[in-house]
């Protein structure tokens, strides 16, 4: 097409002439593009963000977890000297394997939190009593050693697999492996070192944020053996004794559709036996994700649709500038006219100036769009972002979509002259 | 579209029949109205024929009619009765589109301002009428020809000039190469030497009478009275009504000279610059 070709050259043309006003005038759109892109990009990046975070709890989990009843849900409120019994028990495991057959994995954690010595160092850590799948649930990388294995647990093995800071705490110049650190009245034997890894966040009121760097891993069966089911704690005059037997059951289903039903079938199967007080509490980050998804998209339409007023903004502003251009150029219009253009050929011609001007403000923007948040990322590290393709086809595909339908009054009304009197026109 | 005889076929090229224009001014039955509309009667029923190879001036004072007359010849406007047939097509009831394409294919331009696009260079400027035409695409030929006009028009080695580049002498002599390139039925020219000093004048009047001598058919408006004796015919128009229509000094002069009976004559005269015209486009110059 000579003829679209031409009039491309031509809006290019009269946009480089007028530098300034060209310039002014598609701020509108650079901005509106750029923040459309950029919008999305901060939306996308804490979406995949909260993604993440939910991810390393595992898809396909379904975590049970002990509740310490609160006060009005103690049943049996005897005052301090009764022992609190409350939690998922060994019994609750054994139910669920026998009952849900979807479950793939269990793995039952029991946590206590002891001080752990080496020497005269101490640290205040978490001791966890589990199974070898822990770090496969978890997703913790060994540094050094191995992690627990079945026949650890099995043999009720003093054996002990430290976290990074513990390790660092105790032996900060000596090999950790095969030393001897005491954790409460025993002494356990150092097979592993883990590697550092981040702690995940609380979510809702049900699961605690997580640290793992100040753990110590040893077998269920050990942990049961030294540190039995109650602890007693002696504080200022009253004592307060809680008998609980499990901290935490994460399943494991084959699939994510199997997560849904399975869910349903673990809760009947769990909470008959824990009726008389809310004691245990189910968590399933499938639902957290999907919940996460929810409140993303729903922030990145918020965010997009304040980018997308910005670019109404941008639009007005080459419709007021297209039809100043069409009365400035009225004598050429009737030039145009006498010399044979039809009127599709003049509201050809604007249309495609005013969608050069837009589409020009929308590369510009893209640009701006897509380095915005880089900046913010990359060079700040203020948030997360994540530019997705479709984002820069689409606000730019919005841009060229802007410049049409505002170009098209405009260019309409230059049409519509009177080549007689355009032709007259000072 | 349908074609047309040669330039010498003996019929009309432009056939006005009994052709009005009217124009209601106001009118529009606001609250101020208080007139209401104003009925102008700008033509009252005008009836001329043009042949090929003539070269024709509209005489007239303002408000005559002469405008109104150039802009329906032009197709710029549709007459509110009566018949135009231009070549053998009945133009009068065409509609906006179809009269865009006449103007692109047989109508060719001069204007008094030149009117020439500002961002366009000389040759972009020739070439613009072609650009209306079919699917707007300018071959290597019509590349050609709008080069053959700039040289014609003395303006070879200016093809890239913008017309703030030229003066207006130059511009208009664009115009006219302009208004050749499709080669036009008829080249109408408004008031083409209007902006321009005597000098040039005279140059852009020599270069037209060379236009008609190779066989072009030219009508222009015009109230100055030397400009309107290089023309062959003039029409004096008053009032929206043709009052004097006749064969100018030169013709009479032109006849003479020849010394026999006028119209048999002037077809043969017509018919040797025609024949003359049809290499000649590249050398009039």
């Amino acid at each position: 097409m000579g003829r679209m070709w031409r009039s491309l050259k031509l809006g290019l043309k009269s946009l480089i002439l007028h530098k300034l006003r060209s310039s002014l005038t598609i701020l509108g759109i650079v901005f509106g593009v750029a923040a459309v892109i950029a919008m999305l990009a901060i939306g996308e990046g804490s979406k995949r963000d909260a993604q993440e975070r939910f991810q390393q709890l595992g898809a396909t989990n379904i975590i049970y977890r002990s509740v310490k009843p609160t006060e009005e849900n103690q049943a049996s409120g005897g005052g301090g000297r009764m022992i609190l019994n409350y939690g998922l028990k060994y019994s609750d495991l054994d139910r669920l394997l026998a009952t849900v057959p979807t479950i793939k994995k269990a793995l039952p954690i029991r946590e206590v939190r002891k001080e752990i010595r080496f020497l005269n160092r101490r640290i205040d850590g978490r001791v966890v009593g589990t199974t070898a799948d822990y770090a496969d649930f978890n997703y913790l990388k060994l540094a050094r050693g191995r992690f627990l294995k079945e026949s650890d647990n099995e043999n009720f093995e003093n054996y002990a697999v430290l976290a990074s800071e513990v390790a660092q705490t105790l032996f900060p110049y000596e090999d950790p492996l095969n030393k001897s650190v005491r954790i409460g009245m025993d002494f356990y034997k150092v097979i592993g070192v883990t590697q550092e890894r981040a702690g995940t966040a609380a979510i809702g009121g049900s699961l605690a944020a997580q640290e793992y760097n100040k753990d110590v891993y040893i077998p269920l069966n050990t942990c049961r053996l030294r540190f039995g089911e109650r602890i007693i704690e002696n504080r200022s005059g009253s004592r307060s004794a809680e008998e609980t037997q499990l901290t935490q059951i994460t399943m494991q289903v084959g699939s994510i559709e199997e997560v849904r039903p399975s869910a349903d079938v673990i809760k009947a199967a769990i909470h008959p036996f824990h009726t008389k007080k809310k004691d245990v509490d189910i968590v399933v980050p499938l639902q957290l994700i999907e919940e996460a998804e929810r409140t993303a998209r729903i922030w990145s339409a918020v965010l997009a649709s304040i980018a997308a007023i910005s670019l109404l903004v941008g639009g007005i502003g080459i419709m007021n500038i297209m039809l100043a251009t069409v009365t400035e150029r009225t004598r050429e219009i009737g030039i145009r006219r006498a010399l044979g253009a039809k009127r599709r050929d003049i509201t050809e011609q604007f249309l495609i100036e005013s969608v050069v001007l837009s589409g020009v403000g929308g590369i510009i923007g893209v640009l701006f769009g897509v380095g915005l948040p880089f900046i913010i990322d990359q060079v700040l590290h203020a948030m997360r972002t994540a530019i997705t393709p479709s984002s820069i086809l689409v606000s730019f595909c919005i841009s060229v979509a802007v410049g049409v339908l505002f170009g098209l009054y405009p260019a309409r009304r230059a049409a519509l002259m009177d080549p007689i009197d355009a032709l007259r026109h000072e | 579209m349908t074609s047309v005889p040669g330039p010498n076929g003996g019929k009309p090229i432009v056939a006005l029949g009994e052709i009005k224009k009217t124009y209601v001014m106001g009118g529009h039955g606001g609250k101020k109205d208080t007139t209401g509309p104003v009925i102008v009667h700008a033509l009252r029923g005008v009836t001329v024929d043009f042949y090929p190879g003539e070269y024709v001036a509209i005489m007239g004072s303002s408000g005559s009619g002469k405008s109104t007359m150039l802009n329906l010849l032009g197709c710029l406007d549709r007459p509110t009765s009566g018949q135009y047939v231009l070549g053998d097509q009945d133009i009068s009831r065409l509609d906006d589109n179809e009269l865009s394409e006449i103007r692109s294919r047989y109508i060719g331009f001069i204007f008094q301002s030149y009117n020439l696009i500002q961002q366009y260079t000389v040759l972009e400027n020739i070439e613009l009428p072609l650009t209306y035409q079919g699917n707007g695409s300018i071959s290597q030929a019509d590349r050609e020809r709008a080069m053959q006009l700039a040289r014609m028009v003395g303006l070879g080695d200016r093809t890239d000039h913008r017309p703030n580049q030229l003066s207006g002498g130059q511009q208009q002599r664009v115009a006219i190469a302009r208004s050749l390139i499709n080669d036009p039925y008829i080249i109408l020219a408004d008031e083409a030497t209007g902006n321009l000093d005597s000098v040039t004048s005279a140059e852009i009047m020599a270069m037209l009478e060379r236009l008609n001598d190779s066989g072009k058919t030219i009508i222009m408006v015009t109230h100055e009275d030397d400009i309107a004796a290089h023309a062959k015919r003039i029409i004096r128009m008053k009032d929206g009504m043709i009052v004097e229509d006749g064969p100018s000094a030169r013709m009479r002069r032109l006849l003479d000279e020849q010394g026999a009976n006028g119209p048999s004559l002037e077809d043969d005269e017509v018919a040797r610059r025609v024949a003359l015209a049809l290499d000649a486009s590249g050398t009039v110059e």
